[in-house]
């Protein structure tokens, strides 16, 4: 027998329908086999694999916009008054920028109160009695963190007056203990999130020698949120990828 | 194709449901359904674990009774182990990592088991801290708004001011006159002196004064606090610069302060602290949720206490 129009009509919608479930199906696997690969390959395996980075970064960019911007900007340029770092640029706090560093810090956060968070120290404040929590560090002296943030503008290249330079490069070396967490040659220490104080990138402030004293007299414990639990595993990763890529690129990513 | 509209829809799917209404088709269909749900049954009836996931989810590595063992802490545990980047960490290695994660996560499931928080008291402690942590996890992640953190400086504007600096001369005498009386007429002349204009080393020398060394140039307020004490420096922190005060009786005898420079705490203007006030302000949420938490506890908990401690 010949159908009727309207079991056409039925026949129709019913294949269109199996197709529509199909395409969505086959569209989800592939992206559930593309998230897949992005979580099973190693981590700093992935920049030297442009497909992969390419996907990881394309679906990075919207969750950047969503859940970093607010605090790290919208071209990564960073926050000075919230401490929060200019992501773009290959300057870290933590490690060395691999991939799998910068997913570590992203999963457990900064100071976040995961108890896996990036957490080893803080900045001291140094015009308080007792300028650390952690141990027991002396206080120091008005002239002492004039002198010591003139020498960091020195190290900067920016001069300053020799003797006053001379005294804070004593302070940094002997009594302020800055050498221990900053390093002997003030270069940072990227274990436990000291910054580099010869970099011209700064955390806080103008990078003024009046934005250096309110640093080390009055300390510093910047925190980023930790995000397992709040992203998904992929997502993460695809945002570590994003960020070492971007590391070394320049302009607006959202 | 022409326009589908909602009379024709309706027939089409009323000429489905004629279609699969004839008596031997909707039985055929009904027993194709059944021996399909049948032999779901069968095959996971007869594979050894059931229904439970056999395949490890891309963010595992591992499932240890259906429990993950998640990616990020297998990669953790790899970096913190070998300190090399992750590429250059052989196979071996890695298994021998995973077996160790896998023997942890057996003996912490057994410790479930033999209920150790019950009578392990470093287990409690960690336990404890964990859920504390837990607690401070969730609230770090909420950007608190500009207007929690404005209210919030408003109302703890005293935190958020420079620490004072002062620099002064506190003059004692080098050989102390024989009675008090005689002392402070003396201290007080030498005041006037300084006053009037004299210069500090004259009027020193003039009157045997010398300085007490108890502070040692510009010093912050905390500082001269403890080494002029309390009595001192609750006068010398509301002189301004060039003041000189009276005769000061203190436990050690008369002393007379030259302030050089005083320089009161300035409260930081918003912009400024914004750093510390977001920091300070989400730990006091933090504080806020864990004293909420724990009255949650306790109100749904049924706790009796013995009468004599009650
Ligand atoms: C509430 C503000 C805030 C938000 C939201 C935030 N961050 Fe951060 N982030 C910070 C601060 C502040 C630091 C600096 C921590 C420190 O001082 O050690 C930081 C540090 C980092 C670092 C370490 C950089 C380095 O040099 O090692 C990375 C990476 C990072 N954030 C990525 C992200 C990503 C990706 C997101 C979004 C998923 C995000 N952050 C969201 C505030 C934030
Ligand atoms: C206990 C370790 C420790 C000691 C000691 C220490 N610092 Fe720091 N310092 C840090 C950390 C960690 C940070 C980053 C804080 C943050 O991320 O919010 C920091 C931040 C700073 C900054 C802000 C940098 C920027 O980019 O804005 C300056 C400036 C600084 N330190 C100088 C000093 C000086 C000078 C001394 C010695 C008088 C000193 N530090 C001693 C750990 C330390």
């Amino acid at each position: 027998m010949t159908p009727s129009p309207t079991r056409w009509t039925a026949i129709f919608l019913a294949a269109a329908t199996i197709l529509a479930a199909g395409a969505a199906a086959v569209w989800w696997t592939g992206v559930r086999a593309a998230e897949t690969e992005l979580l099973r390959t190693d981590a700093d395996a992935i920049p030297a694999r442009p497909a992969l980075a390419a996907f990881a970064e394309a679906r990075a960019r919207p969750v950047y916009a969503r859940a970093c911007a607010g605090c790290h900007g919208g071209r990564l340029e960073g926050d000075a008054r919230l401490g929060a770092p200019r992501l773009a640029g290959h300057v870290w706090l933590y490690g060395q920028g691999r991939v799998s560093e910068i997913e570590q810090t992203l999963t457990h956060g900064v100071r976040s109160g995961d108890p896996r968070g990036r957490n080893l120290a803080s900045m001291p404040a140094f015009a308080r009695p007792e300028p650390y929590g952690r141990y027991h560090i002396p206080p120091l002296g008005p002239r002492d963190i004039r002198d010591v943030s003139l020498y960091i503008l020195n190290l900067q290249g920016r001069g300053g007056d020799p003797a006053a330079v001379a005294r804070g490069d004593a302070v940094y070396h002997t009594r302020g203990g800055c050498y221990d967490c900053h390093g002997q040659d003030a270069r940072g220490d990227g274990a436990i999130g000291a910054p580099d104080l010869r970099a011209g990138r700064r955390l806080y402030g103008d990078g003024s020698a009046a934005s250096l004293y309110d640093s080390i007299a009055y300390g510093r414990a910047g925190a980023c949120p930790a995000w397992s639990g709040r992203l998904s595993a992929a997502n993460i990763r695809a945002l570590a990828v994003f960020l070492h890529d971007r590391a070394y690129a320049d302009g607006p990513v959202a | 194709m022409t326009g589908l509209s909602a009379s024709r829809l309706r027939a089409a799917i009323a000429d489905l449901a004629a279609w699969s209404a004839h008596p031997t088709r909707s039985l055929a269909i009904f027993a194709a359904g059944a021996i399909i749900g049948l032999a779901a049954a069968g095959v996971s009836l007869f594979t050894a674990k059931g229904a439970a996931v056999r395949v490890v989810p891309p963010e595992d590595v591992a499932l240890v009774n259906q429990r993950p063992i998640l990616l990020s802490d297998f990669n953790a545990q790899l970096q913190a182990q070998y300190a090399t980047p992750l590429d250059q960490i052989s196979p071996a290695e890695r298994r021998a990592t995973l077996n160790d994660m896998i023997r942890e996560e057996l003996f912490v499931q057994r410790g479930l088991e033999l209920d150790m928080p019950a009578s392990d008291p470093d287990v409690r402690s960690a336990l404890v801290a964990a859920v504390e942590q837990q607690v401070a996890a969730n609230v770090t992640a909420r950007k608190l708004s500009e207007a929690d953190l404005r209210t919030w400086y408003e109302a703890h504007k005293d935190s958020y001011a420079s620490e004072g600096t002062l620099a002064l001369h506190d003059l004692v005498f080098a050989r102390p006159p024989a009675s008090p009386p005689q002392a402070l007429s003396a201290a007080r002349a030498a005041g006037a002196a300084l006053t009037a204009g004299r210069p500090l080393a004259a009027v020193m020398a003039a009157f045997g004064l010398r300085e007490s060394g108890r502070v040692n140039g510009e010093e912050f307020y905390f500082a001269a606090r403890i080494h002029l004490g309390e009595r001192l420096f609750g006068v010398a922190r509301t002189l301004i610069d060039g003041a000189v005060t009276p005769p000061l009786q203190d436990a050690d005898g008369v002393h007379i302060l030259v302030m050089i420079h005083n320089a009161p705490p300035v409260p930081q203007a918003f912009d400024d602290a914004e750093a510390r006030v977001e920091l300070d302000a989400a730990k006091a949420t933090r504080d806020h949720v864990a004293a909420a938490e724990l009255a949650y506890l306790k109100d749904k908990a049924d706790i009796l206490i013995t009468p004599g401690l009650r």
